[in-house]
């Protein structure tokens, strides 16, 4: 059988089927993500590459995975998320190992964002913006130029002379 | 150094808030096209027998969004499994393929905005997410990754028919038999670079260097046999078969 298909305009394409499969090296893997978001034809490949990724691994006979499983993924149910808009912050913090004994509750309602469970993640705390003028700070204005008038009087009486 | 290896992953598929504009705008269009044809083309497939009420992926990933833990509960009684078997093919190991599995459904919900139901079906989004991290695991492991180099004109290395102890019990397999029937219909040298890549780990180059011919010739022979397989399927299933299937799946 031979490729009955018309050959792909851009140049990248073949390299996007690749990047789809994760089968490129590293500065392969970097050049197309920066292409893709610039290439409608490189962005139906790679999609239509891991239709195709998917549909293989759909085909593969079934394995069961250990009694623990499922406790364990849905541990996380209840952790942090990340805060929309923060897609700099570290996507995937990297959770403490599951050791608990008792059994995981069963996730059977829905868990509302409350302080108690609020993502634990956040950004940066900006400290916050300090009065323009007040008394402590007037206090301590005078206390430096009381401290740097008491040195340059020092400096004054020892090295005039 | 394992974590940043792993962690690549999620910031190609849509860590940047550029990359996800972009790349939604494409695969929107491309899903809308793709909605008309399967109307026209196909009936609406009622849900499958044992599995009532299956929210879309849309509202999944909304009730994701919203801190929902019964929306991760839901998609790992469907797909978990899948991800599971998937996983435990590419790292040969059960320990690990635990280990991606659980990776890929942390990352879901620590960051469900990764997903976006405009550019992928769930499925699709799990499956890739699990082969690329079990890959990922298996290069940082290096284990058992020559053996899925296939002989060009066998199906050794693709997984066989599941033996007597096999359990068969845990996902319908509506197309299963008709990928690899369609798998085998490739030229060998394109079942091997596929295969290879897919189930293997093999980048392009380890696959060019393994069977020493050209690069070039790898990156072809990959691109083709999507396309063939592409085509192929889509013919025997239809344009949404992978949406179809993941209907069919239950626990």
């Amino acid at each position: 059988m031979t490729d009955q298909h018309p050959a792909r305009g851009c140049a990248h394409s073949e390299l996007a089927v690749g990047w789809a499969l994760h089968a490129l090296e590293p500065a392969e893997e970097i050049l197309v993500a920066t292409h893709l978001p610039d290439c409608a034809e490189c962005t139906d490949a790679a999609a239509e590459a891991q239709e195709v990724g998917a549909l293989l691994g759909l085909s593969i006979p079934a394995a069961r995975p250990g009694p623990e499983m499922e406790r364990r993924v849905l541990a996380v149910v209840g952790t942090a998320q990340v805060v929309p808009g923060m897609e700099s912050a570290p996507t995937t913090v990297p959770g403490p190992p599951v050791v608990s004994v008792t059994p995981a509750p069963a996730v059977t309602a829905r868990i509302p964002r409350t302080p108690a469970n609020a993502p634990q993640w956040r950004a940066p705390r900006r400290r916050p913006r300090r009065e323009p003028i007040c008394v402590p700070d007037l206090v301590k204005l005078l206390l430096v130029a009381l401290l740097v008038l008491a040195c340059a009087a020092v400096m004054v009486f020892y090295v005039v002379p | 150094m394992r974590r940043t290896r792993i962690e690549r992953v999620p910031e190609m598929y849509g860590g940047g808030a550029r990359d996800d504009r972009s790349l939604s705008v494409a695969g929107e269009a491309r899903l809308n096209e793709r909605r008309n044809r399967s109307k026209s083309a196909l009936p609406p497939t009622p849900p499958a027998p044992g599995a009532t009420q299956q929210a879309s992926d849309a509202e999944l990933a909304r009730r994701l969004r919203d801190t929902d833990g019964t929306a991760l509960s839901e998609l790992y009684q469907r797909f978990g499994r899948l991800c599971y078997s998937l996983a435990h093919r590419i790292c040969a190991d059960g320990r690990l393929a635990e280990d991606v599995v659980h990776d890929v459904f942390v990352t879901l919900w620590r960051d469900p905005w990764q997903y976006d139901p405009a550019r992928d079906s769930v499925i699709t989004w799990l499956l890739t997410m699990t082969q690329h991290k079990a890959v990922d695991e298996v290069r940082r492991t290096s284990t058992a990754r020559s053996e899925a180099i296939v002989a060009p004109g066998a199906a050794q290395g693709w997984p066989q028919e599941p033996g007597a102890g096999a359990d068969q019990s845990a996902t319908t397999r509506v197309a299963a038999g008709q990928v690899r029937a369609a798998l085998d219909r490739l030229p060998g040298e394109q079942r091997q670079a596929l295969v290879g890549a897919y189930f293997g780990g093999h980048t392009q180059r380890e696959i060019a260097a393994f069977t020493g011919v050209p690069l070039a010739t790898v990156k072809s022979r990959m691109s083709t046999a999507v396309r063939q397989l592409q085509s192929i399927l889509t013919d025997q299933l239809g344009p949404d078969a992978l949406v179809a299937e993941a209907r069919a799946v239950r626990r």
